[in-house]
């Protein structure tokens, strides 16, 4: 299993407040699998995956299990997570914006950990770069690399923040809402692409989302989170037909869905 | 006549450091009548902003002309009968009420500035009266009123936000990806919201955004814009039912669904690019 948290908590402390966020939330993913994560803004899919990856600090209470590749993240030392954040897992986050150095050319922040963290060759990294910004389809790749975010668009910066997921061959992939800025040709590009790598090598992913009608499209389960509580599966094929949960119903009957006939 | 006449309007924004200048509205031609939700549709790029923008003021144009009830949008005239004047044509709604709202003032506050600013001049009194009949216009409550924008729900502050777009009854509220932002079911209240308010005044809006579902939910005329021009347009269930341009058949397909397939719609995608090319070179 490439991800499996079992009944994890997790509460905020600040001062002598106690904040509970999540309510023992369990969820796998196995290699080759696409894993859904819906539910509303503030019900806890961001800390869900923050919480997996150890990246909050000691103002986070967890208890519970979190298993990454046969790593106990729980018990693990900073040395041992941080080789596991390096080496197996890539997060990306919803602002793109946010993940990037806004001083240092786009070439230069994504080489920079092939060459550091993963000891690959700067021409080589560059190469392989140069490759993964073709393969997301960004324009003038080349000319990318030497510009700064700040002379992106949202749209493709997110293409460069998911180039650089993809670079270090990852075996899971935790994508927070990683498509959401983009528009439908280019989500489809990137979804694509992604699935390429799920059938090819065995990838999994964990893919949060507010888009309903996305996940059930290409999810094999999806998972329903309301405040901090997974309140329903839902599995292939019949996915939102089968919804049983009343908070799911009102996700699924809100979200606007295009009536097609006829088209190409 | 139309409550709102574009015709060939044309805006090019030159690039820096000697890039290729980029056709942001290239000749398009719409109208908007009275009391209709007329949307706008297209990819980031295509120049939805722009339209939008140029409608408010916001962004001049190089060419073409843009009405409103008459008047002329793309003059700005000087004064406080011209300032008036223009902000009862039109009001426009943008996505992120956190950067619309100032964070200082209570809803209350800047609902009463809005009508003192542009409203007719009234009395303390009535001006109060205005306020909770706003509030109560977008469905929020005389509580509200005393609240700060980070004292509300994203879905409220999206609210407010349309609440002070209605302070002085305009013509046209230009929506620039305004429900984009919210979870779906405060997606869907603010859509419904809308309808209602629609209904009740009588008001027009030209509703910007990337989501053809959305669209479909509230306007009953659609324009769909490619690079800068309007490729199509007409009434909403024919555009979306029996698309005629091929842009707009691949929006339709790219919109994921029941069957949605990815790889085909990077196929479609490469097709229509491809047919795009040499229809240009020709």
């Amino acid at each position: 299993m490439l991800l499996n948290i079992t009944d994890l908590h997790l509460a905020f402390h600040t001062g002598d407040e106690r904040a509970s966020i999540l309510h023992g939330v369990s969820l796998m993913v196995a290699p080759g699998e696409l894993v859904g994560l819906v539910g509303e803004s503030g019900s806890g899919k961001s800390t869900t995956i923050r919480a997996a990856l150890r990246l909050y600090g000691d103002e986070a209470e967890i208890t519970g299990a979190i298993d990454v590749d046969g790593t106990d993240m729980i018990a693990a030392d900073a040395v041992t997570q941080r080789q596991v954040r390096a080496s197996t897992v890539a997060l990306i986050q919803q602002d793109p914006r946010a993940a990037l150095n806004p001083v240092r050319r786009i070439g230069d922040s994504l080489a920079e950990r092939l060459v550091k963290v993963h000891g690959m060759r700067r021409p080589d990294a560059d190469q392989r770069i140069l490759s993964l910004l073709t393969d997301v389809g960004l324009s003038h790749p080349e000319r990318r690399m030497r510009q700064y975010p700040h002379e992106l668009s949202g749209g493709m910066l997110q293409r460069v923040v998911i180039a650089a997921a993809l670079s270090t061959d990852p075996k899971l992939i935790l994508a927070d809402e990683s498509t959401s800025a983009l528009d439908v040709t280019t989500q489809a590009e990137i979804i694509a692409m992604f699935q390429r790598q799920i059938r090819e090598r065995g990838l999994g992913m964990l893919f949060i989302t507010h888009d309903l009608h996305l996940a059930a499209a290409i999810c094999d389960r999806i998972h329903v989170l309301r405040q901090g509580e997974i309140v329903e599966t839902l599995h292939r094929p019949d996915m939102f037909r089968t919804a049983q949960h009343p908070y799911t119903r009102v996700l699924v009957d809100s979200a606007p869905a295009l009536t097609r006939k006829g088209t190409v | 006549m139309s409550l709102v006449e574009v015709e060939a309007l044309h805006r090019v924004f030159p690039m820096k450091r000697g890039g290729e200048a980029v056709t942001a509205v290239n000749r398009a031609s719409f109208s908007i009548e009275a009391g209709e939700a007329v949307g706008l549709v297209g990819e980031s790029g295509s120049g939805k902003s722009t339209i939008a923008r140029i409608l408010v003021g916001l962004e001049r144009a190089d060419a073409g002309s843009a009405r409103i009830d008459g008047r002329d949008c793309l003059s700005r005239p000087r004064g406080r009968a011209a300032r008036l004047e223009r902000a009862q044509a039109v009001q426009m709604v943008f996505q992120d009420p956190n950067g619309s709202l100032d964070r200082r003032v209570t809803i209350g506050a800047m609902l009463e500035r809005a009508l003192r600013q542009h409203g007719r001049v009234i009395s303390p009194g009535a001006v109060r009266k205005s306020v909770l009949r706003l509030l109560d216009q977008v469905r929020l409550i005389e509580r509200h009123a005393d609240a700060k924008p980070h004292e509300l729900s994203g879905g409220q502050r999206q609210r407010a936000a349309i609440a002070r777009a209605l302070a002085v009854e305009p013509r046209l509220v230009v929506l620039d990806e305004a429900v984009s932002a919210l979870d779906v079911s405060v997606q869907a209240q603010v859509l419904d919201l809308l309808t209602e308010i629609q209904r009740e005044s009588q008001v027009s809006y030209l509703f910007v955004s990337h989501d053809l579902a959305v669209i479909q939910e509230l306007c009953q005329r659609t324009l769909v814009l490619f690079r800068g021009a309007i490729v199509e347009q007409g009434p909403t269930e024919r555009v979306l039912e029996r698309p005629e341009h091929p842009y707009t058949q691949l929006l339709i397909a790219s919109t994921p669904g029941e069957g949605w397939n990815p790889e085909r719609v990077v196929r479609d995608r490469m097709t229509f690019t491809q047919r795009m090319s040499t229809v240009g070179d020709a």
